[in-house]
């Protein structure tokens, strides 16, 4: 976290004009509230051919377990109107080689680098939240608990407020030098009840929505398009999904939001600040242009000056207040 | 980044093809890259469709324009064809890797239908180099053979096949291939899965010495490496089976290393 503030520092002492895009949450500082979301921006290091890394306001890293994990069989993606249905299986190298070989090479960024992470049980969320809140170069903890893709990807401890309340309760007594976002499913009838329990268990942040459960089929095979058969959808399908949810989330937690779903511009980045978000991430739109993020963070920017907001605060909530 | 259309040609209803104008993927781009074109023309902003769809270097010219060839199979094949001169595509790219260029060898490459696209500029280098080079070209029909016009200087000996004997010889490209009379070195294919296990099986069977590359296919998320939707299971010297990314280990596979079987 120090190392955060002090290269933000010396970022922001470069001239006199406010950075009407910066944002604080959790005590870290972000030069702008765009964050690549996790699965979408591999561990970051694709992207450095197509983009200045130094320019997002963070990533967060694809899902990491303890063990490397293979993800599932293929066909793993399939195109659906306006969305991507996945069920890549969270397939990852695992925290040693991402604390190794990754890391190393990420952290010479100045951005904020958010691990998500997630286990197979209990023992294991614990034993890579542990690692991860002791490694150096790690800004925040992503924990997903909403996998809906493999059979014990985490879907479980989001299946009941009780069962999230457990697993959130657990982590957050392991992780005692980071922020901790526990990152939620659209899959249940009332997410609200997730959002106080998890709020209750001293999450620093939640983000949500994590993918929606879908399916495709292929018509003249007569079966599921994807080998797991049912996959996460993401994309500009699921805004209204999304934003529906990060206002329930403002209107329920007090503790940061960062609110993603179908994000492709600036103005969409707009919407989730008005229903409530601090900050946002950026999922689908970096398959559809690797400098996505970039380009929404300066659309965003074009925005609040159109209409004269000076920080990200003018307008967080303004449409649900 | 964007490559303004200089020419877009329909050949006919199943093939288009088009130059564009772009020196920054000029500058990336070698014979078996690829890159993404975004179903978004201009500055438009509509998201469905919504994934850019991969295609094959087919050929550059003065270091500036690029041709690539388009099969029309669906949405945004068929939105290629309506593209006019002086629009602009967004693109991303040259990704992948490149074919291996061997010199002064006894080459044959064998295309099926729109898998002829990376033979042409791939032809073109390998000639350039002092290989001498046979084109098997195989197609379901007629319509499936692209004017040789496009070709350009791609080969020395052409051979086509059709499935329904259309045109050139009746039958698969890979007949073509064990009837000939040469004795290869090297052979490249690219086409539809299927054919590729065939002409990797026929390859090793006239001689388990020839080396064979493949150009593989894979429906692609991202194209950069960070979706991994389009893995392609192969076998590593001590048996093991890897899955690689086709859009970053690939598209250009050694043909012995792919598991085709595991191929769905």
């Amino acid at each position: 976290m120090n190392k955060n503030n002090d290269h933000n520092k010396n970022n922001n002492s470069d001239n006199n004009v406010k950075n009407i895009l910066e944002k604080v949450i959790c005590g870290i500082k972000f030069k702008n509230p765009i964050i690549t979301a996790s699965g979408t921006f591999g561990y970051g290091l694709e992207f450095i051919r197509f983009m200045d890394l130094n320019l997002l306001g963070g990533i967060a890293i694809k899902g990491i377990s303890l063990e490397p994990v293979e993800g599932n069989p293929m066909p793993r993606i399939v195109e659906t109107s306006s969305g991507l249905l996945n069920a890549i299986g969270l397939q990852n190298v695992g925290v040693k080689a991402f604390v190794a070989e990754k890391l190393p090479i990420l952290k010479s960024f100045d951005t904020n680098i958010i691990v998500n992470f997630w286990g197979k049980s209990i023992d294991e969320y614990l034993k890579v939240a542990e690692i991860l809140d002791n490694t150096d170069g790690v800004d925040m903890l992503e924990m997903n608990i909403s996998c809906p893709n493999i059979k014990d990807g985490g879907i479980s401890f989001s299946s009941s407020p009780i069962a999230t309340s457990e697993i959130v309760n657990k982590v957050r007594k392991v992780i005692r030098n980071k922020p901790l976002i526990v990152k939620l499913s659209p899959n249940v009838t009332d997410i609200k009840e997730y959002l106080k329990v998890v709020e209750q268990e001293g999450a620093d942040s939640v983000s949500l929505i994590n993918t929606l459960i879908g399916m495709a089929i292929d018509i003249h095979k007569f079966k599921p398009v994807l080998a797991n058969k049912t996959g996460g959808l993401s994309g500009p399908a699921i805004k209204p999904v999304a934003l529906r949810m990060v206002y329930e989330a403002f209107s329920t937690v007090k503790i940061p939001i960062i609110g993603m779903g179908g994000i492709m511009t600036g103005n969409d980045a707009a919407e989730f600040i008005l229903a409530g978000a601090d900050i946002v991430q950026v999922g689908t739109a970096n398959f559809t242009d690797p400098s996505a993020a970039i380009n929404i963070s300066n659309e965003l920017r074009d925005y609040m000056i159109s209409k004269s907001f000076n920080s990200i605060d003018d307008f967080r909530g303004k449409a649900v207040i | 980044m964007k490559a303004k259309v200089i020419k877009n040609i329909q050949i006919n209803d199943k093939y288009g093809y088009m130059v564009i104008e772009s020196k920054e993927l000029c500058a990336s781009s070698e014979a078996g890259k690829f890159f993404m074109v975004s179903p978004r023309l201009n500055n438009e902003t509509n998201s469905d469709p919504l994934i850019n769809r991969a295609f094959a270097i087919a050929d550059i010219f003065d270091d500036d324009t690029i041709l690539f060839i388009y099969q029309i199979v669906g949405r945004v094949t068929s939105m290629l064809t309506t593209v006019q001169e002086g629009d602009y595509l967004n693109v991303v790219g040259a990704l992948g890797k490149r074919f291996t260029i061997c010199e002064s060898k006894n080459v044959a490459l064998v295309a099926g239908g729109a898998g002829i696209a990376p033979m042409i500029i791939l032809g073109k280098k390998l000639r350039s180099n002092g290989n001498k080079v046979t084109l098997f070209y195989g197609g379901a029909s007629k319509k499936d053979i692209i004017p040789t016009e496009i070709l350009s200087t791609s080969y020395d000996n052409l051979e086509i096949a059709t499935f329904d004997g259309s045109l050139g010889l009746k039958g698969l490209v890979t007949k073509l291939l064990l009837a000939s009379s040469e004795k290869f070195d090297n052979v490249y294919t690219c086409g539809p899965t299927g054919m590729l296990s065939a002409v990797v099986k026929a390859v090793s069977s006239i001689d388990e010495n020839i080396d064979i590359e493949v150009s593989m296919e894979a429906k692609m998320g991202c194209g950069v490496g960070a979706c991994l939707g389009c893995l392609i299971p192969t076998i590593d010297k001590d048996g093991t089976v890897v899955n690689r990314r086709c859009c970053v280990e690939g598209p250009i596979f050694d043909g012995k290393t792919i598991s085709f079987e595991r191929l769905v």
